[in-house]
């Protein structure tokens, strides 16, 4: 690999996981474009290589949500089982699905996020959950920066794993965290405070990710060599943007990633048409 | 606090704890291994950076897998086991995944 290369691959996958991680995403929405679109390099290979990365940038955050109560173990285990099998299907299907329909999907998820961007995340009343049901048994609580004890509990949990089944597909379809599924899911549907389900789908991530990954790994189909940058990025990325970005991540951070969100589903577009686009073309 | 919170919560914010350890020094022994395989890539010694690489992104992998066996521990020794089954299918889906990466080697 030629060093200019290696340099622009591992400073892309810094700031694609940086902005990722000051807002609560994992990153790969950009690591699978700048791979597939500025390296030229095809899909089922960025999406190999993506999925290390969001591993890493998963393991690397997780400690200091892990660290402040805010990740629900007990909650991320039980839509685990959604996401790997969603993940284990989403493995079956590499090969069956063409890459232009991937390239379409992915101008979907591009589309949807920053739809999700502009309309930000605000938190929702909690809805009543019968007195018997086995979500009471993931009510959780934490401590808020100003000391107060947040109880909260887990809402339509069958609707909740439904979203994350599909968001498990994806992410070993696209190679990405798939907080596009994630985020509405845990927000919306099952009415979790926003601190609390990025926590919860940041440490979810990693196993998603890590069936398709081992798969991936195992099939002798991850380009180590290209990994490199890409992991050291997104593993440096992920520092950055929870010690620095995230003082920034406000509304001026959200406009930028919508543009930037916006700009991509461009070209993924094009070639979803099979208009071949590149950087280079 | 219900009372299913009360006994619950203690120990799995001890749990929590220790996979936040996990999680920190595993991805400084990743973080380790592929500084050291670019190393190894500039030096010519591709061999080595192959097997550095190798590791790297296979203790990546393998972290989130051992949070899952170190869950499993703790819902057995708490005799939970509602949620010892739940992890076991969880730690078997993540197993056929990597199997079918196997299968299509």
């Amino acid at each position: 690999m030629a060093v200019s290369l290696f340099i622009t691959l591992f400073v892309g996958a810094l700031v694609a996981s940086a902005l990722g991680s000051a807002l609560g995403m994992a990153g790969g929405i950009f690591i699978v474009p700048l791979l597939t679109l500025g390296a030229d390099i095809p899909f089922p290979t960025a999406v190999a290589v993506s999925l290390i990365a969001v591993i890493a940038s998963s393991c690397s955050s997780a400690p200091r949500f892990l660290s402040a109560g805010l990740t629900n173990l007990r909650l991320a285990v039980v839509l685990e089982v959604a996401t790997t099998f969603g993940a284990l299907v989403g493995v079956a299907m590499v090969g069956l699905v063409a890459d232009e329909v991937l390239y379409g999907i992915f101008t979907g998820v591009l589309l949807v996020s920053a739809a999700q961007m502009l309309h930000g995340r605000k938190p929702r009343e909690p809805l009543p959950v019968p007195a018997h049901a086995f979500s009471h048994q993931l009510d959780s609580s934490f401590i808020d920066l100003d000391g107060e004890n947040v109880d909260y509990q887990v809402s339509r949990l069958p609707m909740g794993v439904s979203f994350m089944f599909l968001a498990g597909v994806l992410s070993a379809l696209l190679g990405i965290g798939s907080g596009v599924l994630k985020i509405p899911a845990m927000d919306a549907a099952m009415r979790l405070p926003i601190k609390a389900s990025s926590a919860t789908a940041n440490l979810m991530i990693g196993v998603t990710a890590s069936g398709a990954a081992a798969a991936y790994l195992l099939g002798g189909n991850i380009d180590l060599i290209l990994a490199a940058p890409i992991v050291l990025g997104s593993l440096s990325g992920a520092v950055l943007g929870a010690r620095i970005l995230v003082r920034m991540a406000g509304s001026g951070l959200r406009i930028i990633f919508t543009v930037v969100l916006l700009s991509l589903a461009v070209p993924m577009a094009a070639n979803a048409l099979g208009l071949g686009w590149t950087m280079g073309s | 606090m219900s009372k299913i919170e009360g006994d619950e919560i203690a120990p799995d914010r001890v749990l929590a704890g220790r996979i936040a350890v996990l999680m920190a020094y595993g991805t400084n022994l990743a973080t380790a291994l592929l500084v050291g395989a670019v190393i190894a890539l500039i030096f010519g010694l591709g061999p080595l950076a192959t097997v550095l690489l190798t590791g790297g992104c296979a203790t990546l992998v393998l972290l989130p897998f051992i949070r899952l066996l170190m869950m499993f521990s703790h819902f057995r020794h708490r005799g939970e086991n509602r949620f010892l089954i739940i992890t076991v299918l969880v730690i078997t889906m993540v197993l056929a995944g990597a199997a079918l990466g196997l299968l299509r080697r």
